[in-house]
């Protein structure tokens, strides 16, 4: 598949960008903001493990997007845009869950405690998780992806619930960064905003939310690619 | 102040692991589709040989065919 110059070179600039990002996140997290108070060092997790949500909310978003515009228009591209974004989104996430157990260890005094928040990110990751072994099972392309296209918009409830739990159930220990909550009473590992730790909080979730476009911008290529691959070798085996 | 710093240590170090399989695995999975396009490319043009070296010995017989006998 060809793609345009202009496709080519704002793809180019995005990487670079990313890349710059990154790179200007990591000394904010590590030089920047100084060590938090309470929590010391293992604070600095909290800006890859918020980043990365952050970056699985959006490409969650674009899934449910790309599959009620499938169920709309039928088109293909709608389809491997769904796929691209729960594949990258699942890894996002799982970097999230993973930061979030390692903070916990020192503050919670536990990995893993079945508190509603990591209940329903659980939830929320199985589910997706279940998106693409699913998907694989089915052989019939068009009933794959009205499948996975009604899946994806259905899966989208476990991430709402995932934002809004923390917000209405007492009885979570889940810190509340942003937006109001129903109790402050038995949240562990709270702490208070300074400047520099909402610049820096702010700036790793923008970067973050752009490395997630990139990358799924990337891996729609993939997708493109692999199928025109498949079209091909298809021909050669019809032609043989 | 809580000395906490294996976990920051141990938290980056999974987060970036994460983050650099999923870019290794795009990386590797466009490094495929390069050599499968570049197996493909032969394939097609050792066909399109074939199917060319056949349509002219078809074309030639053909033409031997018609010359007229003496």
């Amino acid at each position: 598949m060809q793609y345009s110059e202009s496709r080519t070179r704002n793809l180019r600039w995005l990487t670079y960008a990313s890349i710059g990002l990154f790179i200007i996140s990591f000394w904010m997290i590590f030089a920047y903001v100084g060590p938090e108070r309470t929590q010391g060092e293992v604070q600095r997790i909290f800006y890859t493990h918020l980043g990365a949500f952050f970056a699985s909310f959006v490409l969650f978003v674009v899934a449910l997007i790309a599959g009620i515009q499938y169920l709309r228009t039928r088109h293909e591209k709608w389809d491997d845009l769904g796929l691209s974004a729960i594949e990258l989104g699942l890894i996002f996430s799982l970097i999230n869950i993973v930061t979030g157990a390692i903070w916990a260890r020192p503050i919670w005094n536990t990995w893993w405690t079945w508190d509603p928040r990591l209940t329903t990110v659980a939830i929320m990751w199985l589910a997706y998780a279940a998106y693409l072994m699913l998907r694989a099972g089915i052989e019939d392309p068009n009933r794959r992806r009205r499948f996975a296209a009604v899946y994806s918009i259905l899966a989208f409830s476990s991430v709402f619930l995932t934002i809004v739990i923390i917000r209405v159930r007492p009885d979570t220990i889940h810190p509340v960064v942003a937006g109001p909550t129903s109790t402050s009473e038995g949240i562990e590992g709270d702490f208070a905003m300074s400047d520099r730790i909402t610049t820096t909080l702010l700036f790793t979730i923008f970067t973050y939310v752009v490395i997630s476009i990139t990358l799924l911008w990337y891996r729609i290529r993939l997708e493109n690619r692999t199928k025109l691959i498949q079209a091909r070798k298809m021909k050669l085996l019809l032609n043989a | 102040m809580p000395d906490t710093l294996d976990y920051m240590i141990l938290g980056y170090i999974v987060a970036f692991t994460l983050l650099g399989l999923l870019i290794g695995s795009i990386v590797w999975r466009y490094r495929s589709c390069a050599k499968t396009e570049a197996l493909l490319d032969q394939l097609e043009a050792s066909e399109q040989t074939s199917a060319a070296s056949t349509t002219s010995s078809t074309a030639s017989s053909t033409a031997t065919n018609a010359v007229p006998s003496r």
